[in-house]
């Protein structure tokens, strides 16, 4: 994409300011955006920059001429704003921090997702579930840290009592949405009638599959934003996960350190057998093969350096 | 009175997550021209301005993906203006513009699909704006909206 000559005496910011006018004067679409007052700045520059798309884009007819301007319109405004830039690094930016759209990030799945799909649920459905959510909602983590993702896509059941949402947890972490797992959240089993965001959902889906956490002096099938602090010198359990012994679970964990403390992002740990029946009872197959804990708790042991390993009982 | 726009999803997702959850619409008291009554308010809205028409000619833009169709371009200049535009005004960070901006330029077909928003217009007020008629396609009433939050309409999609 080359530099149009009618542009070429102006700094980027002013030559944007042209073309952005320009681009908004000349809108068919209503809908998208109110020229306003912006169309009536640098007359004659957007006159000498349209007589040059003119010649550049001359077609056959009206409508193909104006539709090859419209094209160039918006690769030249690529152009001036982004020349000399990492695309790749503005996208992994946009990603970071939950603003990229959902085609342009790049969906990966863990190892441990095995277990989601021994239960049922297709790499297809979560693929399908975050480029056509019916809902998202992007929970903020520390500045370059990985953080998580909710999306959640419903699903009508042939009966009213199997209808779902299919509830998908991905870490964030730039351009990749790395998939840690999938839940049916079926209606007919979890009450959502107090849930207003996607990690309501997920709260709701805990407190009825989820086992038992030690955290910031509470007890909760779900954590979210709690912090734990931490006394110089010392290893602490940031939480703990009981009653384990003998059960299958899939657990989920994040959080960081800050100056003195412990944050805890999410931490949630559901008991997969306890799921698995809800399944068969809905009419869902699976082919699980569970490993069931010898420990009855596990716990994320930090200190001031940040984790320090998992301590189990 | 309900009131119906057509906008394409990516527009959706830029002001969800760039202009904090603030929607500008364009928008319509019918939603689809043809179906009415030859005199009934709403019957004489052209097809460029009709909700309805918008959302088939947008859904079939994505049907039938093409490189250089017309509708995307026109959406694609004008989301690139506004960045801009918005950069200048200081309502958006020169990052956010360059987001936006690349965002616009590799978004899939997909994400060009059209929503229609469904706004009851009870607790408008004041903040819905008629358009001035020098600005409207026909005599037919349209309205603007430049504040509408997320939880002031419904979002439909049809497959």
């Amino acid at each position: 994409m080359v530099t149009l000559r009618s542009l070429e005496k102006y700094d980027s910011g002013t030559a944007n300011n042209i073309l952005a006018a320009l681009a908004l004067s000349s809108t068919a679409n209503p809908g998208v955006g109110e020229a306003a007052e912006v169309t009536k700045a640098y007359p004659a520059e957007q006159a000498a920059v349209l007589k040059e798309l003119l010649s550049k884009a001359a077609g056959d007819d009206q409508a193909e001429t104006a539709n090859r301007m419209r094209e160039m319109l918006w690769q030249q405004i690529h152009r001036v704003s982004l020349e000399g830039k990492d695309s790749d690094a503005i996208l992994a930016r946009a990603g970071q921090a939950g603003r990229l759209s959902p085609s342009l990030y790049r969906i990966k799945f863990i190892g441990y997702f095995q277990v989601c799909i021994s239960l049922g649920t297709k790499t297809s459905h979560v693929t399908d579930a975050i480029l056509n959510a019916d809902d998202v909602q992007h929970l903020e983590g520390k500045t370059g840290e990985k953080t998580f993702s909710i999306f959640l896509k419903y699903h009508q059941g042939a009966a009213a009592k199997d209808s779902f949402w299919l509830l998908v947890l991905a870490h964030r972490d730039g351009r990749d949405l790395i998939v840690q797992n999938a839940w049916r959240v079926y209606l007919s089993d979890v009450d959502l009638t107090t849930a207003k965001k996607p990690i309501d959902v997920l709260r709701a889906f805990a407190n009825v599959f989820g086992l038992p956490i030690h955290a910031a002096g509470k007890v909760d099938t779900f954590v979210a934003n709690e912090t734990v602090p931490i006394p110089p010198g010392q290893v602490i359990r940031a939480y703990t996960v009981k009653g384990i012994k003998d059960k299958a679970y899939v657990s989920t964990t994040s959080g960081y350190n800050l100056p003195g403390s412990h944050k805890i992002i999410l931490a949630y740990a559901i008991d997969v057998s306890a799921y698995e029946k809800s399944l068969h009872q809905h009419g869902v197959r699976t082919n699980a093969k569970h490993h069931f804990s010898r420990v009855d708790e596990y716990s994320l042991a930090v200190n001031e350096g940040g984790a320090v390993g998992l301590q189990v009982r | 009175m309900l009131l119906y726009s057509t906008n394409s999803a990516i527009k959706f997702n830029i002001a969800r997550d760039f202009l904090g959850d603030v929607h500008y619409c364009w928008c319509s008291p019918a939603f689809d021209a043809r179906k009415l009554a030859t005199y009934s308010r709403g019957a004489g809205m052209p097809e460029s301005s009709d909700p309805c028409s918008i959302y088939r000619e947008l859904r079939a833009a994505v049907t039938r993906p093409d490189d250089h169709n017309a509708k995307i371009n026109d959406q694609k200049a004008t989301l690139s203006g506004l960045a801009v535009k918005f950069a200048t005004d200081g309502r958006i960070s020169e990052e956010s513009r360059d987001e936006i901006i690349e965002i616009v330029k590799r978004a899939s077909f997909n994400e060009w699909r059209p929503l229609l928003y469904v706004i009851p217009s009870h607790t408008l007020g004041a903040r819905l704006k008629p358009v001035p008629r020098e600005k409207r396609a026909s005599s037919e009433m349209e309205f603007i909206i430049e504040d509408l939050k997320q939880s002031e309409f419904h979002i439909l999609e049809f497959p």
